[in-house]
């Protein structure tokens, strides 16, 4: 390594970490906010903590369900991850080898779904869900948070194929005698897995995240509450609890950052198979 | 330059020879059978509901009561409202934060790439947002940010007290604040979307610019840029839309649109007509008002950069 | 490809086709009249009712206190199993909107009246040929909660009033007399006062607008007399009576006297800092509709008392405080239990149920035959002002779009940047789109 490398590298991660500053402030406020005993954040809520409490989390955790909510958050987005992920990839690679003059403005289309407000589709879904008894049920609740971030998932595998799989490999695969199935299993899967990993991460922390899904179609059934929903059962219409509220946002925050390190490995495979070709 | 010569023929090869690719790519019938689950789903669940939204769009919608179709009444009625205009004003002026919103996590997945201990653990804390509640980051927000707040505290004590604002309820900074957000919120996202394209990009081309004496910028602008052309192209287009859809939650937990109407958008009036006022035709119509203006935007901003990007491909050539 | 592409189109074309018609036929259309429902005998046969709600998570204890209820409405109708789903109230009002998209869901739910259960008509039963006659004459409130189109939806349980919170340490630091509170003029000149020696006079928070709700609702209370008020709750009188610019006037002399305090409040929300900011002994007075905040106020400020915001100038009374239903509860369209649902709403509001919430949740009963003695010290000085016969509230008539605009426009109307008039143009503007 030049000299020249090694300043930049200093130079570049110490830039990298002065940007962390206005993420991890925040979140440093937000523990801070969920640790201090309720007469201190009330007589100062932005000041800093005098006081140390583990109240309102237990109580989050306890009056919330959080244990059971946080189950029924990972099998919604575990579903939605699936559904999202084999779709988006099968979609992605099919509009990457497919190119007959209806498949661009197919394309778009599809893509364009992704400029559907929820409040415009949800509702009409929420009916025949309704209608069907499918409403409290987590399964579907994934299925379609998975579809709410389709549009999105197979237009970036899509462009993602585009520009590391080459027409040379694909047709090479095909004159090979190989069937479609086969080159999407041994050629556009492997090479689309950064893309992959992506699409699953985002898709996950979209699902985590969701309230307007999880409250239309989970809400009459407090046994399938996903952490989302359980936290608003902290708030009445008398008190917000603000520290309740943050308390059950750090918990929830774990399993998320566990999913985004796994995803953040994946990603890193992607980079080394990269580097490779 | 060998650099723009060797991504340019991805391109050529696309255009040029669409026959022989047809026939060789295709993939035969079978290969439909990929495409039809994100069809039906997709259908089901995204365009079906839009199109019944679109078609109750001419009634005054009274689920459960006599829905009388009333032909373009709430279409005239929502253009009619001056509230509705601001509300669209608003919406264009959240879009000056577009290069703001591409170009910093761009420049940040660049940076990332190589040469940074830790990267994977910088692109995590900047993911923090994604995993925060909109709720939760209100919470913090709103207590930052307020008028006796820790960051009005920090500009008094350093020197800069007369830059001290009610920043969310100040009609002239509510909005450049939520910019500033919003960039927080998806910074994280950006960066790992930007990160997973980048990851395609042989390295042989940067080691080739390296010998040629091409330096960070030049390496930035001329190569990865260019390359991964469709991921930041997608990536525009979804921040775009996400100012139409995804505002509420922000919107709703920060300001309630306020104050008047001055950080309001349309997702959010969406969301007050249908859920809190029970005018469900009028929702409706603006639904369809809104998914027509995310089109046009795209549309437009699709047709930009084409025009942009052939400009300065065609200025390179010559060069 | 050709043949695939137009099959796959139909395809597409007859799952969107399948979801109109399905979505066509239950989401409306059909013309469902205003069926009345009366008080009727409750059939012989098992049957269950849904029920939402979001109150027994308002009160400690609120558990316990309604499975006490469901118990005695059991004893009485055991035939009919009751299924209460507690609510979180946040995302309570949407998930109703969402019922009555699909009528399908609860039986019966807890529902504010007048405007509030117009804006949710069509899912609604009206209630005022159904009240049991053994408990109508008991109950308050019937009035002041019928909607605009001369229907009574909600069955008002409970009972709120809006007054003072009054920390008299603060008062007593700035050698004010709480006693001044007795009129307007006292109380400007305490705000005077209390702003002089560098005290907050109210817990103020702008930013969501529902302070500024809060003081129209008391101060436009006192100014209705009882035809007035008859006519507000009838859509008769118009937001363009100048009694409504009179209570945004006494507003802003408040506002002028110092009462709220600087630009601080501006970005404060109600129930998020202002709260707190009387809690933590920050401001000397706020303005609360319920003994719990009253209780917290009182553990957290031990100095605090509760007092009636003094009669504007324009009252048309002597001591009354805004005061009405702290809720009520309807019966949805949808049910398949009409009698037995109905049962329950009136039982909700008989003297049993009222009761039990006053004992067991320190619910103020609206019905006159619950014996509501106080237990506490903010129970002794509070529950008196709401149980006075002179009051009632206009809260309920506020149509939604109104709300929304005063709520959005509160702070550019304290700060200056939105004048008097052109605040009561916008309120007076979605007022006329609301009717």
């Amino acid at each position: 390594m030049s000299n020249r490398t090694h300043r930049g590298a200093g130079f570049r991660t110490t830039i990298a970490a002065l940007i962390t500053v206005p993420f991890i402030v925040p979140f440093v406020f937000l523990i801070s906010t969920a640790v201090r005993e309720r007469s201190d954040y009330v007589s100062s809520p932005g000041g800093l903590p005098k006081s140390f409490t583990l109240d309102h989390i237990v109580e989050a955790w306890q009056e919330a369900d959080l244990g059971r909510a946080l189950v029924n958050t990972l099998i919604m987005c575990v579903v939605a991850c699936l559904v999202c992920g084999t779709t988006s990839l099968a979609g992605g690679y099919f509009f990457r080898v497919a190119r007959q003059r209806w498949t661009g403005p197919l394309r778009l289309l599809l893509g364009a779904g992704y400029a559907i407000p929820m409040v415009a589709w949800l509702i009409p879904v929420f009916v025949i869900a309704a209608q069907a008894g499918w409403t409290g049920n987590l399964f579907v609740a994934g299925v379609i948070s998975g579809v709410s971030s389709l549009p999105f998932g197979f237009y970036f595998v899509h462009t993602f194929l585009q520009q590391s799989l080459s027409d040379e490999v694909i047709e090479a695969t095909t004159l090979d005698g190989a069937g479609v199935f086969r080159a999407f299993l041994y050629i556009g899967i492997p090479m689309a897995m950064p893309a992959l990993a992506a699409v699953l991460a985002l898709t996950f922390v979209w699902s985590f995240g969701d309230l307007l899904i999880a409250s239309t179609l989970l809400q009459s059934n407090t046994d399938s509450y996903t952490l989302t929903l359980a936290a608003t059962t902290l708030t009445t219409r008398e008190d917000i609890n603000l520290q309740g509220q943050a308390a059950a946002a750090l918990v929830s925050l774990l399993p998320t950052l566990i999913v985004f390190a796994v995803a953040q490995k994946a990603l890193k495979q992607g980079f080394g198979g990269g580097s490779e070709k | 330059m060998t650099a723009t010569a060797d991504t340019a023929p991805a391109k050529r090869v696309r255009k040029q020879k669409p026959s022989r690719v047809q026939a060789g790519l295709g993939g035969g019938r079978p290969a439909l059978v990929l495409l039809i689950p994100v069809i039906v789903l997709e259908a089901a669940i995204l365009f079906a509901p839009l199109l019944y939204i679109a078609y109750r769009s001419f009634f005054n919608w009274q689920p459960g009561g006599v829905s009388e179709f009333n032909g373009f009444d709430n279409y005239v009625e929502l253009f009619s409202d001056p509230a509705f205009w601001q509300v669209v004003g608003n919406q264009f002026f959240y879009l000056l934060g577009l290069p703001l919103w591409v170009i910093a996590p761009l420049l940040v997945a660049f940076m990332l790439r190589e040469r940074v201990k830790a990267s994977g653990f910088f692109r995590s804390v900047y993911f923090l947002p994604a995993v925060m509640s909109p709720a939760v980051v209100a919470l913090v927000f709103r207590a930052l940010l307020s008028v006796d707040g820790p960051v009005n505290a920090l500009l008094r004590t350093v020197g800069l007290g007369e830059l001290a604002r009610p920043w969310l309820s100040d009609e002239a900074m509510v909005k450049p604040v939520i910019i500033l957000l919003v960039l927080w919120a998806g910074f994280g996202t950006g960066v790992l979307i930007f990160s997973s394209a980048l990851s395609a990009i042989p390295k042989h081309l940067f080691e080739a610019a390296r010998l040629d004496g091409v330096g960070f910028w030049g390496e930035f602008w001329h190569i990865a840029v260019p390359s991964i052309r469709n991921a930041v192209v997608l990536w525009m287009i979804f921040q775009v839309i996400s100012i139409f859809l995804f505002m509420f939650s922000w919107v709703y937990v920060l300001t309630r649109g306020g104050p008047g109407l001055s950080s309001a958008t349309m997702d959010f009036a969406i969301y007050q007509e249908f859920m809190r006022f029970g005018f469900f035709g009028t929702a409706a119509a603006q639904s369809v008002v809104l998914v027509l203006l995310i089109l046009a935007c795209a549309g437009i901003g699709a047709l930009v950069i084409r025009l942009l990007g052939r400009d300065r491909a065609g200025k390179k050539v010559s060069a | 490809m050709k043949t695939s592409r137009s099959r796959l189109l139909s395809g597409a074309a007859a799952l969107a086709a399948a979801t109109l018609a399905l979505t066509g036929c239950s989401g409306g259309g059909d013309a469902a009249t205003t069926e009345k429902l009366t008080f009727a005998e409750v059939p012989k046969e098992d049957t269950t009712l849904k029920v939402w709600t979001f109150l027994p998570d308002n009160y400690e204890n609120g558990n316990e206190a309604y499975e006490d209820i469901i118990a005695a409405f059991n004893e009485q109708y055991p035939q009919v199993e009751v299924e209460l789903t507690t609510m979180p109230y946040g995302t309570y009002w949407d998930q109703l909107r969402n019922s009555g998209v699909s009528r399908s869901g609860p039986d019966v739910v807890t529902m504010y009246g007048g405007a509030q259960a117009y804006s949710y008509r069509n899912s609604l039963f009206p209630l005022q040929d159904a009240i049991d006659p053994a408990i109508e004459g008991d109950l308050r409130y019937l009035e002041d909660n019928y909607s605009s189109d001369g229907n009574l939806y909600i069955l008002p349980t409970g009972a709120y009033g809006y007054a003072l919170l009054v920390n008299q340490d603060l008062f007593a630091s700035a050698g004010v007399d709480p006693q001044t509170l007795a009129t307007w003029d006292g109380m400007i000149g305490a705000c005077q006062a209390l702003d002089a020696k560098g005290i907050l006079p109210f817990a103020t928070g702008w930013q969501d607008g529902i302070l500024m709700e809060t003081l129209m609702y008391m101060i436009t209370s006192q100014q209705m007399d009882a035809d007035t008020l008859v006519k507000w709750t009838q859509g008769e009188l118009k937001l363009d009576d100048p009694l409504f610019g009179e209570a945004v006037d006494r507003i802003l002399e408040m506002n002028e006297a110092g009462c709220f305090g600087g630009e601080e409040g501006l970005g404060r929300a109600m129930y998020d800092d202002a709260f707190n900011q009387y809690y933590a002994g920050d401001a000397a007075m706020f303005t609360t509709g319920g003994l719990a905040t009253a209780e917290t106020g009182y553990s957290d400020q031990p100095s605090t008392t509760v007092m009636p915001l003094p009669q504007v100038p324009e009252s048309k009374y002597e001591s009354l405080i805004d005061a009405g239903a702290e809720a009520g509860w309807s019966v949805t369209k949808w049910t398949k239990s009409p009698e037995a649902a109905n049962a329950f709403v009136n039982f909700m509001g008989g003297a049993e149920a009222q009761q039990i919430l006053w004992d067991v949740a320190n619910v103020v009963p609206n019905n006159n035959a619950v014996e509501a003695t106080p237990k506490t010290p903010m129970q002794e000085v509070f529950v008196p002002l709401i149980v006075n016969d002179e009051n009632h509230t206009g809260f309920s008539s506020y149509p939604l779009e109104v709300l929304a605009v005063i709520e959005r426009n509160a702070g550019p109307l304290i700060s200056g940047k939105l004048s008097r008039d052109e605040f009561l143009e916008q309120a007076i503007r979605a007022f006329d789109k609301s009717a």
